[in-house]
């Protein structure tokens, strides 16, 4: 008994479940000390230390969102880079994959990789990350990159690739990398988009002043069905429709460049939505098995009350039983369930308000406004000194 | 005792189970990965800058000429959809060029050294150091007689069924009258597919 605790476990638990060794806990805890992460970004990486590679991608990508929030910027391109690598890397945990593939194993055991909406999500923040540092090929390559990632299945041929805001993004990189042409064509691209949110100004030649407005909570992923194998999502709809912006002298006013939960939800069927319903039917059937010989080993038992000695029979019913409860266990052990993990800092919304202010403006007034037009919040953005382009943040959380 | 020798057997393979997998292990970077994707890769790159460095070195502007001409290579730009480190790709490219040609061409490294002598400049004019070494008292910095440029473009796709990158990685030598002297081109295509169950 005492070697099978030898695994003390920490009482946490990974994203994925399971148990986290206690000195596996202990030493990422103290890890993330000595690196001196700051304090609000511990949880992330403690568990991005604890929990290896299976939820490895879940932790960088929650972090790193984080760590761009706080204005941690090196730290959010270094999460957002190792996300990167991994959501890239085909084989990596293939053997996982495999495993996960299988009706014995769950599907959240697999290596995160996110769904579609999220990795198009990681290249769209690690685009706006290379376009502060005025790498403009970077990021233009980052937002071509985020549209890739927006797959969808046969039936819903009309939302891959359909990002209106890399698009945008994509518009303004091409601008200073010296592409107008380039961002002629992402603008018309996006003018035809199903995703289009309503009215936004798009970038032009003279923009030198970026603002990214994030609203809301993204996407909530949750499971349904008998067996918990569909993957659905639930939407927390904020209050602020669009965003103004009052810098001295000018003002935007801008609906949402993307809507993050019209993405998670215009994805069609997933090839593992396949992999879990075949589970579920599997699951069920061997249930359904379990069952049908559990009444055959009773009529048998039953047929044979009250005669003596017929051994036969006794051991056609023992045999049934034996299979129902081998079926029922095979039922029980199946698990059709859908992977929830996810990314869960990510906004419903995100605005990109483009404007061309003198280089003397400091701060821009933000605010959200509702249906009826009333302001939700306001919050005054300040701005760095970047040249060509100046980029700022805020996050409205309704 | 043959059992309490199982049984200490059994405990270290559990506590073993324990322990993270450190292991590593050293990889040659020209070798694909085990763990590629269909983007720009380091043995890409390394690649193409060797390709480029062999075929440079032999154009007779480069091979016959008087005085070792100075090249500026300037970063990579980069159009296609694989975000690339631009950085590196310039160092891998001037390393491959210095190894094929140490005593052909000569390289600006203004990336490397121009703030800082800019700096020390400074520092001198205001007599704050002293002139000495084997510097010169004043700067004057080098320019160049070729530029060497890099474009990467590329054509991605993406569905459900798999993945595809198109990579092309065209390389220009221009003198300083903007005239062409060479230009090469390196192709890479690659395909994959992603497990099932993430697609």
């Amino acid at each position: 008994m005492s070697l099978l605790s030898a695994c003390a476990t920490s009482g946490y638990k990974s994203a994925s479940g399971t148990d986290i060794d206690a000195k596996v806990y202990t030493d990422a805890q103290r890890r993330v000390v000595d690196e001196k992460i700051p304090e609000p970004l511990r949880a992330d990486f403690t568990a991005l230390y604890s929990e290896g590679q299976q939820n490895s991608v879940l932790h960088s990508m929650h972090g790193g969102l984080t760590a761009l929030r706080m204005g941690e910027y090196g730290i959010a391109k270094r999460l957002f880079d190792g996300a990167i690598r991994d959501v890239e890397a085909l084989q990596a945990g293939s053997a996982q994959a495999r495993r996960a593939a299988g009706n014995f194993v769950g599907d959240r055991e697999k290596w995160f990789k996110g769904e579609s909406y999220e990795r198009s999500a990681l290249y769209f923040y690690r685009g706006l990350l290379y376009l502060q540092d005025h790498d403009y090929g970077n990021a233009a390559a980052c937002f071509k990159r985020s549209e890739l990632e927006d797959i969808t299945g046969d039936d819903a041929p009309g939302f891959s690739g359909d990002w209106y805001s890399d698009e945008l993004g994509l518009a303004l990189a091409s601008w200073f990398n010296g592409y107008p042409a380039d961002a002629d064509a992402a603008l018309r691209r996006a003018a035809k988009y199903q995703s289009i949110q309503g009215q936004v100004p798009p970038p032009t030649a003279r923009t030198n002043t970026l603002l990214v407005v994030e609203v809301g909570i993204g996407p909530i992923k949750y499971a349904a069905g008998r067996y918990r194998e569909q993957l659905r999502f639930h939407e927390d709809t904020p209050a602020t429709v669009s965003v103004r912006a009052e810098p001295p002298g000018a003002s935007s006013l801008s609906a949402a460049a993307e809507n993050l939960y019209f993405q998670a939800t215009t994805r069609g069927t997933r090839q593992v939505d396949y992999i879990l319903n075949g589970k579920a039917n599997f699951k069920e059937g061997t249930g359904v098995a379990a069952a049908a010989l559990a009444l055959g080993a009773v009529a048998v038992a039953d047929s044979q009350r009250g005669r003596r000695h017929n051994d036969t029979a006794g051991l056609a019913s023992g045999a049934l039983a034996l299979a129902a409860i081998g079926a029922a266990i095979t039922s029980s052990l199946t698990t059709p369930e859908a992977d929830t993990r996810a990314w869960n800092n990510l906004p419903h919304s995100i605005f990109l308000l483009n404007l061309t202010l003198p280089a003397s403006t400091v701060s821009v007034t933000v605010s959200g406004l509702d249906a009826g037009g009333r302001v939700t919040q306001s919050i005054a953005v300040p701005l760095n000194n970047g040249k060509p382009l100046r980029i700022g943040y805020v996050y409205l959380n309704n | 005792m043959k059992k309490q020798l199982l049984f200490l057997g059994l405990g270290g393979v559990l506590l073993a189970s324990c322990a993270q997998d450190d292991s590593v292990r050293y990889v040659d970077p020209g070798q694909p990965g085990r763990v590629a994707g269909t983007g720009i890769e380091s043995q890409d790159l390394a690649a193409a800058a060797q390709k480029a460095a062999q075929s440079i070195v032999n154009l007779p502007a480069i091979a016959n000429a008087v005085r070792p001409p100075v090249i500026l290579i300037t970063p990579v730009t980069n159009r296609s959809a694989s975000p690339v480190d631009a950085t590196l790709y310039t160092t891998k490219l001037r390393g491959a060029l210095m190894q094929y040609s140490p005593d052909k061409a000569r390289f600006l490294a203004r990336d490397a050294s121009w703030n800082t002598n800019q700096q020390e400049q400074g520092l001198r004019q205001a007599g704050a150091v002293a002139d000495g070494g084997t510097a010169a008292s004043g700067r004057q910095g080098a320019t160049y007689d070729y530029i060497l440029t890099a474009e990467l473009q590329g054509i991605s796709t993406a569905t459900g069924k798999g993945q595809s990158d198109y990579f092309l990685i065209a390389f220009k030598l221009v003198n300083y009258q903007d005239l062409l002297i060479w230009e090469n081109q390196y192709e890479i295509k690659k395909e994959g597919r992603e497990a099932g169950v993430y697609r």
